[in-house]
């Protein structure tokens, strides 16, 4: 396994020193990852793609949409699609980033030491978990009103 | 009518443009197993439920290993009263519960409300009678594998329902507070069918708690 691992840096070593850059798809895959360039960029994909096949990159079905659109720009939208036969059923607005699931983290995690060396840390522990978790879930005005803006009811 | 219809997945297509699909006409939010929540709900419910199966089955595991289950005989078996309370108002919460989803489901804020008070009034109830349960259990959880079985086991719901309460509280809470979305009323629907889930697993846990020592 020595000589595996010391042929690998080896190689890593030649192909930095002079090999030829590979570029986003150099085996011609084709299923969906090796559509985005290399690196991919943090949020993966411009625009959500469409697919039909397996390999959407090799064969495309004649006639069907590329892409989705009609989604938020401004808000975090998501596409929520039925179970079985994937169609696009409902936007689903995600909430913004926030300090509270760390802070939720940080509790739980007290909590289970503390119920390790004692039975009441076992209860009372529990009281800044849930203080955080309501805090999570609690929603801001402003972030209320730009929902509203976006909704739709089924 | 069309409500109902509407509340069926996929019922608004999504529009072709040129090379794209257009998804803007679509809902924000959608009931039952058309949210992401209800999924994550369902799951907990698995694991949930599967906790209490395997609690039971430890129950009476250790049951066969110990002639002398519950230690001293009937009489140191939990008393009846308080846990057949419990019981017989779990299952009578279940009113207000489905008044209050069936509500949530026609956005109806007026009757969400009215059915929010009256189910947290009763579940602060069942949270009383639940701690006054623990003190008639007539054993210690360190005492031995009895009484340590069913404080799991009695722990393990108190931990359910005292979360759904929770859960219930701020809800109620937010109802009246606002503010409030669409989105809200599917939180609400969700929370009703985690409690039902807790009525529910109350039942066989309550039938072997009390009533498994006593035939």
């Amino acid at each position: 396994m020595g000589w595996a691992v010391l042929l690998f840096v080896a190689n890593v070593a030649a192909s930095l020193l002079r090999g030829r850059p590979a570029g986003d798809n150099p085996w011609g895959a084709g299923t969906l990852e090796w559509s985005v360039p290399s690196p991919p960029p943090p949020y993966n994909f411009v625009r959500i793609p469409i697919v039909s096949s397996r390999e959407p990159l090799w064969s495309r079905e004649e006639g069907t949409p590329t892409h989705v659109s009609g989604l938020s720009a401004e808000s975090r939208e998501g596409l929520v699609t039925t179970v079985i036969d994937a169609i696009p059923d409902v936007r689903y607005g995600y909430p913004r980033p926030s300090i509270w699931p760390f802070i939720a983290a940080l509790a739980t995690s007290s909590w289970m030491i503390w119920s390790i060396y004692s039975t009441q840390g076992f209860v009372w522990g529990l009281i800044p978990p849930a203080i955080a978790f309501i805090g999570w879930f609690w929603p801001g005005r402003k972030e209320t009103e730009e929902a509203l803006a976006l909704e739709k009811a089924p | 009518m069309s409500l109902r219809r509407e509340a069926t997945p996929a019922s608004v297509p999504a529009v072709r443009r040129g090379d794209a699909l257009d998804v803007a006409g679509l809902p924000s939010y959608g009931f039952g197993s058309r949210s992401l929540m209800w999924w994550g709900t369902a799951g907990m419910m698995a694991i949930e439920g599967c906790a209490f199966a395997f609690m039971i089955v430890i129950y009476f595991y250790f049951r066969a290993l110990d002639p002398g289950w519950p230690r001293g005989g009937e009489g140191s078996a939990p008393d009846l009263l308080w846990g057949s309370l419990n019981a017989f108002l779990i299952v009578l919460s279940a009113i207000p519960n489905t008044y209050v989803e069936k509500a949530a489901m026609d956005r109806d804020l007026g009757k969400v409300r009215k059915g929010l008070i009256v189910l947290s009034a009763m579940s602060i109830g069942l949270l009383v009678i639940r701690w006054i349960e623990f003190k008639h259990l007539n054993v210690g959880y360190d005492e031995s594998a009895y009484g340590s079985t069913v404080w799991t086991l009695l722990g393990l719901h108190t931990f359910n329902l005292v979360t759904d309460i929770g859960d219930s509280l701020v809800l109620t809470v937010l109802m009246f507070k606002g503010p409030i979305e669409g989105k809200r009323f599917v939180d609400l629907a969700e929370n009703a069918g985690y409690w039902d889930f807790v009525v529910l697993t109350w039942l066989p846990i309550y039938a072997v708690m009390y009533w498994a020592p006593r035939v």
